[in-house]
C-alpha cells in the first residue's frame, strides 16, 4: 500500500440548508458541541440537513491523476475542501500522503493593496511554501506569469486575467506531492490556459498525484487516466476516464426529459424516443469521427399545427455554439395533422471532431411568430470519439497534392 | 520554471497539525503557530504593510493614536486636578499628573489592540479559511503580532518624550515623576500577563464571531468604554476605599501596578493579591479560550 497517495474510505458529509445560527434557538445546542465536542448526533441527519457526500470511497496511487467530474452541486469541490483539510468528514476516514498543495481558487490569499510581488511571497506562503523556496523561484513564477512589468503595481489595480496569470504562476511553483485542483483552468486566455494545462501535464509526469476537477471533459481526458464521477453525493462510478465521460453524459440524459411546465396537458405537441444511431441503424451512445450518424425521433402533433418543424442545436461541452439543424431548411415538409411522425436526421458528412456535445430539441411552428411551442428541457450528451483529444474544433480534413514544378533555379 | 523533481521524502515538509485534546492545548497551539512562522510573519507583515497603505499619515499613525489616548487622559486628570483645588487641595499640576496616564495608556492602547483586532480577524479572512488550510491560530497570532509591532514603537516613542521631558524640564513636576529601581524588571513581567490575557480573549472572540456576530458588536462596545473600567486615567487612589471594585476587571491591577512600579518604584502592596488575581484569569482565559479554538476549529470553513 506504499505508492498510495490518497485513501479515502466511505465518507459522508452533510451540510445544513438555511441560516445558521441568527436565532436564539441555535445557541445551547452550538454550545454544547463546541464545548464538549460532535455529540453522537453528528453522524446522523438532523433537522434542515442534507448529505452533500454519500459514502464515497476511491484511492489514487502516487503519480496518478484522477478526475472528478459531476453536475453542479454533486459533491466535487466539498470532496476537493476535504483531501485540503478544510472541511472534515462527519462519517468515514481519509488519507492524503505528503505535501498536498490546494488551487481551489486562483489567487486565493492574494491581498488587493499589495503589489504584484508582495503579493507573490504572501500567497506563496499562504499556499505553503517557505520564504526561501518562494526566494529561489520568485523569476521563474514571475516569467511563468508573463506580466513582468506590473510587479510593482497594487493587485487591486489588475484586470482578472492578470490576477489569475499570477495567481496560478504561483500556485505552478508549489512542487506537492498532492495537488489538488478545481476548476481553475477557466481562466486566463486560450494560450495561457494551454500553457496551465501543459504544465500540470509536466508535473503529472513528475510523480505529483493530481485530483482535478473539470466540466471540461476533454482536459479531463488529457491528464486523467481514470475518474471519478460524482452524481448527487454519490460516486457512481470509478474508473478509466473513456467510460467516465460517457457515464457523466449519462446523468445528464436520465434527468427529467421533457418541460413539464403547468401547461402540459394541453401542450400541442412533443417530442419522444429521441436516439443516436450510426449509419446501419444501430442505437450508439457515440459516433465515430468522419463516419455519418443519424438521429431518430418520433414527432407526436396532438392539436393541428400550421408548419411543425423540428430544430437541433449543437453545443460543445464547453457550452460553444456550433450549428443549427433545422427540418424545415433541410426542406422536409411534416403534414399538420395531428398524428405520430417519426423523423430521421442523417448527418453526412459527419463534421464533429472527436470530444462531447450537447444537442438541444426544439419544435416550431413556423406560421407563428413565437420563439418555439415545445422544447427538450435537458439537451442530449453525445460523444464522439477516434481523433486526437480535445485538439480540433473542425473537421478540416482535405486534399494535398503536388500542383507543379517551378524552374528550382532561382 | 523548476525542475519538477520532488520525491516523497524531501519534502515531507508541510508540516499537520494533529488536534488532539491531549496535552496543554495552549501550548500547542503556540507551537503549531511556530512551526508555520512564514505564514505567521507573512501575514503580520501584510497586516502591517496595509494598516498604513494609502494613508497621509502613514507609519505616524501609530505615534498619533497613543497622543490622542494620552491627551485625552491629561484632560481628564486636569478636571480631576481643577476639582481637588476647588475643594481645597492644592498641589501643583505637571508630570505627576501626566506620567501616569502615559504609562497607562500605551499598555491599554495595546491590549485594546489585540482584542479587537484579533476578534475580526478569523472573519476578515473568510476568504482564506474557505479555501486554503493551514492552522487557524495564525491569523489571530498575526494581528496580535502587528499589534505588539505597533506597541513597540509606540512605546519607544513613549520612552524618547519622557526622557526628553524629563531631562529639559519644560514641563513642571518632573521631579518625583518618575522613580526608577530595580522593581522595573517587573513591568515586562506584567506586559507578558496582559499579553496573555489579550490573546486568550483575542483567540476566544476570533472564533465566537464566526458563530455569532453579536460578538463583534459586544468587543468594540467593552473596548470603548472598557477605557473607564480598567482604571486607565483614573486611579485606584482617586475612589479612597472603594478603588478595589475596579480590581474585579483583571486589566486595572495590570495596569496599576505598572503605573505604581514607574511612579513609586515597586508594586503598592494593597495591588499585589490583585495582580495575582489577574495572573490566575489571564492563564485560566488562556487555557479556555484554546480548548475552545481547537474544538471549533474543524467548524470554521462552514460557519462562516
Amino acid at each position: 500500500m506504499n505508492d498510495v497517495a490518497i485513501h479515502v474510505e466511505h465518507v459522508w458529509k452533510k451540510f445544513r440548508k438555511g441560516q445558521l445560527n441568527d436565532r436564539m434557538r441555535d445557541f445551547f445546542p452550538l454550545m454544547r458541541q463546541l464545548m464538549f465536542g460532535p455529540g453522537k448526533s453528528d453522524a446522523d441527519l438532523g433537522d434542515r440537513e442534507f448529505w452533500a457526500l454519500r459514502d464515497v470511497s476511491f484511492s489514487v496511487k502516487r503519480g496518478q491523476s484522477l478526475g472528478v467530474v459531476g453536475p453542479n452541486g454533486a459533491g466535487k469541490s466539498t470532496m476537493l475542501k476535504m483531501l485540503a483539510r478544510i472541511l472534515r468528514p462527519n462519517r468515514g476516514t481519509f488519507d492524503v500522503r505528503g505535501r498536498v498543495s490546494s488551487l481551489i481558487e486562483v489567487g486565493a490569499g492574494f491581498h488587493h493593496e499589495l503589489t504584484g510581488r508582495e503579493n507573490i511571497y504572501l500567497s506563496g506562503t499562504i499556499l505553503g511554501m517557505s520564504r526561501k523556496e518562494i526566494c529561489a523561484r520568485e523569476r521563474a513564477i514571475i516569467e511563468f506569469s508573463e506580466i513582468e512589468e506590473f510587479m510593482e503595481t497594487p493587485v487591486k489595480r489588475y484586470s482578472s486575467g492578470m490576477k489569475a496569470r499570477l495567481g496560478f504562476s504561483i500556485a505552478a511553483h508549489l512542487e506537492p506531492d498532492v495537488l489538488l485542483v478545481d476548476e481553475v483552468l477557466s481562466v486566463g486566455d486560450v494560450r495561457f490556459r494551454q500553457k496551465c494545462l501543459r504544465h500540470m501535464e509536466l508535473l503529472s509526469q513528475s510523480n505529483v498525484t493530481i485530483i482535478f476537477i473539470s466540466h471540461m471533459l476533454d482536459q479531463v481526458r488529457r491528464l486523467c487516466p481514470n475518474t471519478v464521477v460524482l452524481d448527487q453525493g454519490k460516486a457512481i462510478y470509478n474508473g478509466p476516464t473513456e467510460e467516465a465521460t460517457r457515464v457523466y453524459l449519462d446523468v445528464f440524459n436520465q434527468a427529467p426529459s421533457h418541460s413539464v411546465d403547468a401547461d402540459d396537458r394541453n401542450r400541442k405537441v412533443e417530442l419522444r424516443d429521441i436516439n443516436f444511431r450510426n449509419i446501419a441503424g444501430d442505437e450508439v451512445g457515440k459516433w465515430i469521427v468522419r463516419q455519418p450518424g443519424m438521429i431518430d425521433c418520433r414527432l407526436v402533433i396532438k392539436k393541428r399545427i400550421e408548419k411543425p418543424a423540428v430544430v437541433i442545436k449543437i453545443f460543445d461541452i464547453r457550452g460553444m455554439y456550433l450549428d443549427t439543424i433545422g427540418s424545415a431548411s433541410g426542406g422536409l415538409i411534416i403534414p399538420p395533422e395531428p398524428g405520430q411522425y417519426r423523423v430521421r436526421f442523417t448527418l453526412e458528412p459527419m463534421p464533429l471532431t472527436d470530444g462531447d456535445y450537447a444537442f438541444h430539441f426544439y419544435v416550431y411552428d413556423r406560421s407563428l411568430q413565437v420563439p418555439c411551442i415545445w422544447e427538450l428541457r435537458q439537451p442530449r450528451m453525445l460523444s464522439v470519439r477516434g481523433g486526437n483529444i480535445g485538439s480540433s474544433v473542425v473537421d478540416c480534413s482535405g486534399r494535398w497534392e503536388l500542383i507543379g514544378l517551378d524552374d528550382s533555379s532561382v | 520554471m523548476g525542475t519538477n523533481t520532488t520525491t516523497a521524502g524531501q519534502n515531507a515538509g508541510a508540516p499537520v497539525c494533529e488536534s488532539t485534546d491531549r496535552g496543554l492545548m495552549a501550548w500547542r497551539l503556540l507551537v503549531d503557530a511556530v512551526r508555520f512562522r512564514d505564514l505567521l510573519l507573512a501575514l503580520t507583515y501584510r497586516d502591517i504593510r496595509v494598516k498604513y497603505k494609502q494613508a497621509f499619515l502613514g507609519i505616524f499613525w501609530v505615534f498619533f493614536m497613543p497622543f490622542v489616548a494620552i491627551a485625552s487622559g491629561i484632560v481628564f486628570r486636569l478636571a480631576i486636578w481643577f476639582f481637588k483645588s476647588q475643594a481645597g487641595i492644592s498641589e501643583s499640576f505637571g508630570m505627576g499628573q501626566i506620567v501616569p496616564v502615559m504609562v497607562k495608556s500605551v499598555p491599554w492602547l495595546l491590549f485594546a489592540g489585540i482584542v479587537g483586532g484579533s476578534s475580526t480577524s478569523l472573519i476578515n479572512s473568510m476568504g482564506l479559511i474557505t479555501k486554503i488550510y493551514f492552522p487557524r491560530q495564525v491569523v489571530p497570532f498575526s494581528t496580535i503580532l502587528s499589534s505588539m509591532f505597533d506597541f513597540i514603537i509606540s512605546l519607544s516613542g513613549m520612552c524618547l518624550v519622557l526622557v526628553l521631558v524629563l531631562t529639559t524640564k519644560i514641563v513642571p513636576g518632573g521631579a518625583d515623576a518618575v522613580n526608577i529601581t530595580t522593581h522595573y524588571l517587573w513591568l515586562p513581567v506584567l506586559l507578558l500577563i496582559l499579553v496573555t490575557l489579550a490573546t486568550g480573549l483575542g483567540l476566544f472572540f476570533s472564533c465566537a464571531n464566526l458563530f455569532m456576530r453579536d460578538v463583534r458588536y459586544l468587543v468594540q462596545m467593552c473596548l470603548n468604554y472598557g477605557v473607564f473600567f480598567s482604571l486607565v486615567f483614573l486611579h485606584y487612589e482617586d475612589f479612597q476605599g472603594w478603588g478595589w471594585i475596579f480590581f474585579i476587571n483583571p486589566v486595572a491591577p495590570i495596569l496599576e501596578s505598572i503605573r505604581t512600579i514607574v511612579t513609586q518604584g515597586r508594586i503598592a502592596p494593597d495591588i499585589l493579591p490583585w495582580l495575582a488575581y489577574s495572573t490566575a484569569v489571564a492563564v485560566i482565559v488562556m487555557i479556555f479560550a484554546s480548548r475552545f479554538f481547537n474544538r471549533s476549529e474543524a467548524l470554521f470553513a462552514e460557519v462562516v
